[in-house]
């Protein structure tokens, strides 16, 4: 780290003005576009609509949507529930085994981790279209499933009950691929010496993986864990172009997406993202807390 | 038997994954095959070749399909300046600001340290609606000067920067300064330099997200709706007569250059992304 008398005499008074004008962007851009957008959030959060004037009245809607049930909050709550499942428990643990395999020199591993990126670099709404149209009853899926059976492909995306688990189909399919670098590179950066050591006492796979690997790749399995459980409660996925929310497939986060695009309405869906981000909050603080519990961190 | 059970799983991960590679090839073997053939042909045949190879398709593609009023060299056009634009914005204004707090000592450095990272961990539901207000409010709603969203400084990319800036040898930046250069002249001539490979990644992989990017157009620039949010605004505004076929050629011709520059780039975006991972 660079010290003060590290710099030339002349140059140190134009250290502050320095810092100053480096920092100047960063520091608006950050205070505009969040400081200044999420105090705004809370008050519109709080404001009537129609008055502006500042009181409970958004929450107080929210609650009586919520507990009459008619709205679409509750399923939207549950779908976000099935995403963060997904997200945040089966993805990062089946990325990491797979991670493992790879590092563990799978044949064809390179080969797979290249294929397996291709998703991340073609746009979403190529990705879903091609996807759309492959699963559909007029699709080529059907067209086979018709010769051999006589019916064609039931249309389970365009189904109240099924079309959500379609959209969690396709999150998964199509899912595998960014974390699985960031473990890998993990993986690589381990002391070889350790893992020979533990073959040598006799670990075996799961025992390698578990006790050894696991606890030095721990903070980036815990790292990852926490971004994609904020990921989830901020991206609105694919829904957008599977089924702009019918179907029973809105989340929270598309939920508020939607009412913002579609209408001038802001200070309702404001309201809801405030009350899920309190709800969500502690629940990123405890996986956190949990994460960090699990393993002790090891240096190496 | 350890060793045979491992095997197990070995062939086991390696079926899974051959079979979720065969898909993802084939998808796009079939989306370019469909894309060769007419409508109505498309229609009657699902899966077979086509009969006559319409290359013609990419062409028709190119000249019809609209979005909003707009053709693709327009959609590729805006897809290029929002793309080039956001890049530049965001990463000048988190490289300058990773670099004093890299190499600076200054007061508030580690509490925006502390910051940076509760704002990369919590997440903040609400700020949709709040942000397209003040997008409205300040008069950058569907303007090219909807930019100015993308100054930042915080985040992952202050991390990443301020590590590498980190490594470079501070010696470097007294041999400068030793031959009278200013504060600027060498950030900008001595220190810059030594981190353009990690600027390039990161401005690819930014480049691929935001050329992918179609909530950000449809929801604050609708009329300059770029490549993967156009062919939405197609799907849509063509819902009754939809071309599948041209609808194919359209999304083949909106992964083509992203796909080209993985295809070139991908050995150094593997590798950078295979030593860029977390310490354990």
């Amino acid at each position: 780290m660079e010290r003060y008398n590290d710099m030339p005499k002349g140059l140190r008074k134009w250290k502050y003005p320095f810092i100053f004008f480096m920092a100047l962007p960063a520091m608006a851009g950050f205070a505009v576009w969040y400081v200044m957008v999420n105090i705004n959030a809370i008050l519109m959060a709080f404001a009537d609509q129609n008055t502006g004037e500042l009181s409970f009245v958004n929450f107080q809607r929210l609650w009586g949507d919520v507990a009459s049930g008619a709205s679409e909050i509750l399923p939207a709550l549950r779908n976000t529930l099935y995403f963060f499942a997904l997200g945040t428990v089966v993805m990062p643990v089946v990325v990491y085994l797979l991670a493992y395999f790879f590092y563990k020199k799978l044949p064809g591993a390179k080969v797979f981790r290249v294929i397996l990126f291709v998703p991340s670099i073609v746009s979403g709404i190529v990705i879903v279209t091609l996807f759309t149209n492959l699963v559909s009853p007029a699709g080529p899926i059907s067209w086979v499933i018709y010769k051999i059976t006589g019916n064609p492909l039931t249309d389970y995306l365009h189904r109240d009950g099924s079309s959500i688990w379609v959209i969690l189909f396709y999150s998964f399919w199509f899912g595998f691929t960014g974390n699985l670098l960031i473990f890998m590179g993990t993986f690589n950066r381990l002391p070889e010496s350790v893992i020979e050591s533990a073959k040598l006492d006799g670990a075996n796979a799961f025992q390698e993986l578990w006790f050894v690997i696991t606890p030095m790749a721990w903070s980036t399995l815990s790292t990852i864990v926490i971004l994609s459980l904020t990921g989830i409660f901020t991206a609105s996925g694919p829904i957008l172009l599977f089924t702009n929310g019918a179907y029973d497939t809105f989340t929270i986060s598309f939920w508020i997406f939607l009412r913002t695009k579609d209408n001038a309405m802001y200070n309702y869906p404001a309201a809801v993202g405030l009350a899920f981000t309190v709800l969500g909050l502690p629940i990123v603080f405890l996986v956190w807390k949990l994460m960090n519990k699990a393993h002790s961190e090891v240096e190496y | 038997m350890i060793q045979k059970k491992f095997s197990v799983g070995k062939t086991v991960v390696f079926v899974a994954m051959a079979a979720v590679c065969a898909s993802y090839i084939l998808l796009m073997l079939w989306a370019f095959l469909s894309s060769l053939k007419g409508s109505v042909e498309f229609i009657g045949d699902k899966v077979g070749l086509p009969r006559h190879w319409l290359f013609s398709n990419y062409a028709k593609a190119w000249r019809t399909l609209r979005a909003g009023g707009k053709g693709v060299p327009t959609m590729i056009f805006n897809a290029l300046w929002y793309s080039c634009g956001v890049i530049v914005v965001s990463t000048a204004s988190t490289v300058c600001f990773a670099y004093v707090m890299a190499r600076f000592k200054f007061p508030g450095a580690k509490v925006i340290n502390v910051v940076n990272i509760f704002v990369m961990m919590v997440p903040i539901l609400g700020s949709l609606p709040s942000l397209m207000r003040i997008v409205l409010g300040l008069g950058l709603y569907d303007s090219p000067l909807f930019l100015l969203t993308s100054v930042s400084g915080m985040g992952g990319g202050l991390i990443i920067y301020r590590t590498a800036f980190r490594n470079v040898p501070w010696e470097f930046a007294e041999a400068a300064y030793i031959d009278g250069a200013g504060h600027f002249r060498t950030f900008l001539t001595v220190m810059l330099p030594q981190i353009v490979p990690i600027i390039v990644a990161l401005s690819i992989t930014s480049l691929i997200g935001v050329w992918n990017d179609y909530t950000t157009p449809i929801l604050f620039l609708p009329s300059y709706q770029n490549m993967a949010s156009g062919l939405y605004v197609y799907q849509i505004e063509n819902a009754r007569t939809l071309d599948t076929p041209l609808l194919f050629a359209g999304c083949l011709m909106c992964a083509a250059p992203m796909l080209a520059i993985f295809a070139f780039g991908q050995k150094y975006m593997m590798e950078i992304n295979l030593s860029g991972g977390l310490k354990g």
